[in-house]
């Protein structure tokens, strides 16, 4: 599973960070999430996450939010499968 | 169970430390645990908590009220937190490799529960998603339906919450409320629809203020709120509709598979299919024209953000 470091600025809508860690060691990724988000306490617009996931395709599209504009989320096709 | 003594220092990883103490079995809530290796000193932990009931509604109540989050609050939050990662792991691996599907895991942010304890008054004890996976699926409501059946196989005793019927302020999706070492993990299964649905939210949210999600008014939002509540409406009306089609079109298949029928019972067989078809088309239109108002409307008032 590989490990993601994502901190993003909510009001903005800005990903200050989106990186993957080298580590696979999950306990590592959660040592720097936690180590982010003493950094950036002061600030509470600014989200700081681990997200673990199979690729970084998957993670795209479970957490589409932080990839893209609420216009360009709307653009995408709402139509159920036929 | 072996009680682990304390130690002024503590270079076993947490997950070798429980397993000395609980084994496999499910753990309680309060659990024996290692103050996590986050303190400001450098990282070494220095007792051992026992976080109990009670001890966890206190640090809720101290983050309710908190106005600003300190060094102390923080640690304690990300040492209950620590608690939730090897168990939220767990859950995701055994969906990612039993059945086959992309699942992402993430433990909840600091503001997201500090938000959902000033909003719902809840108790921290009994919050259910600290520990989250989210899987997208392709494909439709039948779909949906199979994969919460096999996640709900792989953890018997899971709760299910589905939201497609009783949407949250129009937020529809499926959540499997799993069991793992005594910790609850919610794995939300989504379609693509319902996924894209929340996700335009909540990245509208980002932008105007977190109450948006949960019928805060905020101004200026108002029509862009009406038209995601048709879209949620629509959206679930189009789903209903794939599913009846789906389900009609493989019992047509049966029925008129069978050389007996009737030429007038054929022909209505066939009259429903068509039926069913124009109004799914109908409805993909009606998604269709929606989504380029309210890309329109989003672009004009969030300037694209």
């Amino acid at each position: 599973m590989k490990h993601f470091l994502i901190v993003y600025q909510r009001r903005t809508g800005t990903l200050l960070t989106f990186s993957e860690l080298a580590s696979e060691d999950p306990s590592e990724a959660l040592k720097k999430r936690f180590q982010m988000e003493r950094q950036e306490r002061a600030d509470p617009d600014v989200e700081v996450v681990i997200l673990s996931a199979p690729s970084v395709e998957a993670l795209k599209r479970t957490h589409a939010r932080y990839f893209k504009t609420s216009a360009e989320l709307a653009a995408s096709s709402y139509t159920a499968p036929s | 169970m072996t009680r682990i003594t304390t130690r002024p220092e503590c270079t076993e990883p947490w997950t070798s430390l429980r397993t000395r103490a609980f084994g496999t079995r499910p753990a309680p809530l309060g659990v024996y645990t290692d103050r996590a290796p986050v303190d400001g000193a450098g990282g070494e932990p220095t007792q051992h908590v026992m976080w109990t009931k009670a001890r966890i509604n206190r640090l809720g109540d101290r983050l309710r009220r908190a106005e600003e989050i300190d060094a102390e609050l923080l640690t304690d939050l990300q040492n209950f937190r620590f608690q939730y990662y090897a168990p939220m792991l767990e859950v995701q691996q055994r969906i990612v490799d039993t059945l086959g599907l992309d699942a992402t895991a993430r433990l909840k942010t600091v503001n997201t529960i500090i938000e959902k304890l000033k909003r719902e008054r809840t108790r921290l004890s009994t919050m259910q998603d600290i520990a989250g996976v989210r899987l997208v699926i392709d494909g439709d409501r039948i779909d949906q339906d199979r994969i919460v059946d096999q996640i709900s196989g792989l953890f018997p005793g899971a709760d299910i919450d589905d939201r497609r019927v009783r949407p949250n302020r129009g937020y529809r999706a499926v959540h499997v409320i799993a069991t793992s070492h005594g910790f609850p993990v919610e794995a939300q299964v989504r379609t693509r629809a319902q996924d894209l649905w929340a996700q335009t939210v909540e990245r509208l949210a980002d932008a105007f203020g977190r109450e948006l999600r949960y019928g805060g008014v905020v101004p200026g939002t108002e029509q862009i709120l009406a038209l995601l509540a048709q879209v949620s409406q629509n959206v679930h009306l189009a789903e209903e509709l794939t599913v009846l089609f789906r389900t009609s079109m493989s019992e047509a298949e049966e029925e008129l598979a069978d050389p007996q029928l009737a030429t007038q019972a054929r022909l209505q067989r066939l009259a429903r299919i068509d039926e069913l078809k124009v109004g799914a088309d109908e409805v993909a239109g009606i998604l269709g024209d929606l989504s380029v108002q309210l890309r329109a409307m989003l672009s004009k008032i969030t300037h694209g953000e």
